[in-house]
């Protein structure tokens, strides 16, 4: 196990940080708690991966982090108290406080997300995809230039060769490469990924997350990478694990209780 | 930026789009048609019912109105509200014809030609007259107005002619026919006199037929206006007992036609004065039996007065009716309740002594054209007809209004996890929006306008679709006689189409923009997980 252990550090060198965040789904007249207090940290260059069974709660967390759903407003903590949701911060601010325009920067220039489901819009090309994030954001850069660094983008991941086809004539992991391609267009400052390998067989998985492995050694990118895998942990800076709907403490076996 | 790329992909790619410009295409088209066809069928049975008898006609059936120049003095004189005003007499007769029918009943109209064109255009209904240039679906121009005829030619056409085996005309005849038709006399070549002639409307005689390319063709041998019509009619006194009945036999002057076939197939138009005269309706002496030359009267006051004069009183001429135009700008029930007040004052005057009144009188006598007894009946009818039709043509649009939201609505909410996966990448909602509004909106308008063209091609080409189906399917589902015109209305107007394609493109519009927003203000992650 090659588990690198960062002791808490101040607030201010956090990228991305959740802080005793809950969230409950409401089914009907049931209300599932997923989140109860969960609370992540995560510096810059740092590789972190989300640990728990299924249904723990790992993807509601991410998109928590991304920006993509919102914590609850009011929750009841353990000793009944009640208390706000928790807040998800982003370099130290609230992305709770974002405005909506502020958001969707957020988003589009600050996160990379990469689904375990690819979602690639079916009727785009490849490269069109890739080009995705850019496209949608502020007019920084021109067609051209972005269409040569998506196409650069494609390339590092072998798909050269296919840039004009749509998502459907790709195997499974050509398009998780396409997905991851796409979150990396705008260079954000995290990475986000849910099971990237989860839909793949165990060989294509492992390029996957060697090509992930490599992006972090390379560009030093910051990445949370949630997994049920513990092969695939193993590979991270550091190990988180979700627990009754919390963040238990790194480093800690993983193998006792996952299985 | 995204929205442009995202919008052709979208329109490009799949069968969804196609389909749903089709349904838009169908909707719209359909809509349209039937508006068209319908509206159509109304505006045409204003115009023809006017044309018949201006905008307000006065009548007193049997009796008649005594002094009726006087009367069309005062209405005339009244320039602010008359356009023009002419006398007429209407009754039924039994028609006889040289061969062929047997005898028919007929509404007997006897009409001042000059007065008729100014009040209801009369000249323009004439139908035997020389025309420049075929009617658009005689491509082949074989129409007998044409005058293929030249001097010397037979008067069938001779093998190889536009018109082989059929009765021509030639361009002498047929001004000659429309001058008689405007005259509605006949000049004797024996006695050099202008006789009195009958123009009847296309379908009385049944002598001819409609062609597909929407004229009339005379049958072998039975031209109308070189033969005769014999006319009975039953005179009666002003106090309504019916005198010996009356017959004239007249030459045809031409024919006329409105293009409503109640009209083409039961109207029979000759000189006023003539009608008149057979139905003892003109001036008279009328004989007081009482009367003794010489003889002495006590009166009530206690004077006495001497008689004298002729022991008889002149008896007016009298019309049945009086047609009316509205002057310019003048509606059909302003004009009716003008020439009320004006024809109020005219009996009080000069009818009151002789005339007895009955109460319901002035519903009975002054109308407008659409309540005219004649025409009341069919005019009703489309009006009851044109309610159903309202009713239906409400339902359709609902129909398709809903039917075309309903299909922009599954197949933008097919989309929902796109926009997910948009709204993941940083997309704001408006964009997203905007996104979905550009695809409603293009289909919405492609769609329409395809539809509009589709309309505007079936409705101008209904009268020669529908010949088709008569020919290769056997279905004739406008009979004249049922339908009251002569041709399925055929016309698109262009303000209906304009609106008809905005409520098709606005229910596209909105259909599309719905799901679209719903999606785009959820959180992206319900959007994601949405099925
Ligand atoms: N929109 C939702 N409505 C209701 N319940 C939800 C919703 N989203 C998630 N859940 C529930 O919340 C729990 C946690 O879901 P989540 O997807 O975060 O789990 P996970 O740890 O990612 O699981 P997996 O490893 O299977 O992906 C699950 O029980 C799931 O059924
Ligand atoms: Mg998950």
């Amino acid at each position: 196990m090659t588990t690198t252990h960062h002791p808490p550090t101040a607030a201010s060198t956090a990228i991305i940080e959740a802080r005793s965040v809950y969230k409950t789904y409401t089914l009907g007249k049931t209300k599932v708690p997923v989140l109860r207090g969960a609370s992540i940290k995560v510096d810059a260059g740092e590789c972190v991966a989300v640990l728990g069974a299924s249904g723990s709660g790992k993807s509601t967390l991410l998109h928590l982090l991304g920006g993509l759903d919102r914590p609850d407003d009011r929750a009841v903590s353990d000793n009944d108290e009640l208390t706000d949701g928790g807040r998800v911060y982003f370099r130290n601010e609230p992305i709770s406080s974002f405005g909506p325009a502020r958001l969707d920067q957020f988003r589009n220039q600050s996160v990379g997300f990469v689904f375990q489901f690819y979602h690639l819009l079916p009727e785009l090309s490849i490269v069109e995809n890739t080009m995705l994030g850019s496209m949608i954001g502020a007019r920084k850069h021109s067609r051209a230039e972005m269409k040569a660094r998506a196409t650069e983008l494609l390339e590092r991941f072998g798909l050269a060769a296919r840039l004009a086809h749509r998502p459907v004539e790709l195997s499974g992991g050509e398009r998780q490469r396409v997905a991851i391609a796409r979150a990396l267009m705008n260079q954000p400052d995290v990475l986000l990924a849910d099971e990237p390998t989860g839909n793949l067989d165990r060989k294509t998985g492992a390029q996957i997350l060697d090509a992930l492995m490599e992006l972090r050694e390379r560009f030093k990118q910051t990445m949370v990478i949630v997994t049920h895998d513990a092969a695939t942990a193993d590979r991270a800076d550091r190990i988180v694990r979700l627990r009754d709907g919390r963040v238990i403490g790194a480093g800690e076996s993983l193998h006792s209780d996952d299985d | 930026m995204y929205q442009r790329l995202i919008t052709r992909r979208y329109l490009l790619s799949k069968v969804m789009p196609l389909l749903a410009a089709v349904a838009v295409a169908l909707c719209t088209g359909m809509v349209l048609i039937v508006w068209s066809v319908m509206g159509g069928f109304l505006t045409q049975l204003l115009a023809s019912g006017k044309s018949l008898m201006g905008d307000v006609s006065i009548t007193i059936p049997v009796q008649g109105i005594p002094y009726y120049e006087e009367l069309i003095d005062r209405l005339e004189a009244d320039t602010e509200y008359v356009a023009a005003a002419t006398p007429v007499i209407q009754t039924l007769a039994l028609m006889n014809l040289e061969i062929g029918a047997p005898p028919a009943d007929v509404i007997l109209m006897g009409i001042e030609p000059e007065g008729y064109d100014r009040v209801a255009g009369y000249y323009d209904l004439i139908y035997w007259r020389h025309i420049d240039k075929p009617l658009r679906k005689d491509k082949l121009g074989i129409d007998m107005r044409l005058a293929h005829r030249n001097p010397g030619d037979p008067l069938y056409g001779p093998p190889g002619s536009p018109r082989e085996g059929l009765r021509t005309a030639s361009r002498e005849e047929l001004d000659l026919l429309y001058e008689r038709g405007k005259a509605m006399g006949v000049l004797d070549p024996a006695s050099n006199e202008i006789m009195p002639a009958a123009v009847v409307g296309t379908m009385v005689t049944k002598f001819n037929w409609r062609r597909p390319e929407g004229f009339i063709e005379p049958g072998r041998g039975l031209f109308a206006p070189s033969r005769t019509i014999t006319l009975t009619v039953l005179p009666m006194s002003d106090s309504g007992v019916m005198i010996e009945p009356e017959e004239a036999t007249l030459p045809i002057a031409n024919e006329f036609s409105m293009g409503v076939y109640q009209v083409d197939s039961k109207y029979v138009l000759i000189p006023f004065a003539l009608l008149q005269k057979m139905l003892k309706m003109d001036q008279a002496t009328r004989v007081d039996p009482d009367w003794q030359p010489g003889s002495v009267t006590f009166n009530a006051d206690g004077t006495t007065s001497f008689n004298t004069g002729t022991g008889t009183t002149i008896e007016p001429a009298r019309a049945t009716t009086i047609f009316v135009r509205a002057a310019e700008g003048v509606t059909p029930d302003q004009l009716d309740e003008r020439v009320e007040q004006i024809f109020d004052a005219f009996y009080e005057e000069k009818m009151a002594d002789h005339y007895w009144r009955p109460s319901t009188w002035r519903e009975n006598t002054v109308f407008t054209w659409e309540q005219e007894p004649n025409l009341r009946f069919f005019i009703a009818a489309v009006k009851k007809e044109t309610t159903l039709v309202l009713v239906l043509f409400a339902l359709i649009s609902l129909v398709s209004v809903v039917l075309l939201f309903s299909i922009f609505w599954s197949m933008v909410s097919e989309k929902t996890k796109d926009v997910g996966i948009l709204r993941a990448l940083g997309a704001s909602r408006m964009g997203v929006a905007w996104l979905f509004m550009r695809y409603g909106l293009l289909l919405g308008l492609v769609g329409s306008i395809a539809g509009l063209a589709l309309a505007y091609l079936i409705v101008t080409n209904i009268n020669p679709i529908h010949e088709w189906m008569g020919r290769a399917l056997g279905v004739q589902v406008w009979d004249p006689s049922v339908y009251y015109f002569m041709d399925i209305p055929n016309k698109v107007d262009p303000m209906r189409a304009l609106l008809v394609a905005g409520v098709g493109s606005l229910s596209a519009l909105v259909g599309a923009i719905a799901p679209a927003v719903r999606a785009a203000w959820m959180d992206p992650v319900k959007a994601l997980r949405f099925e």
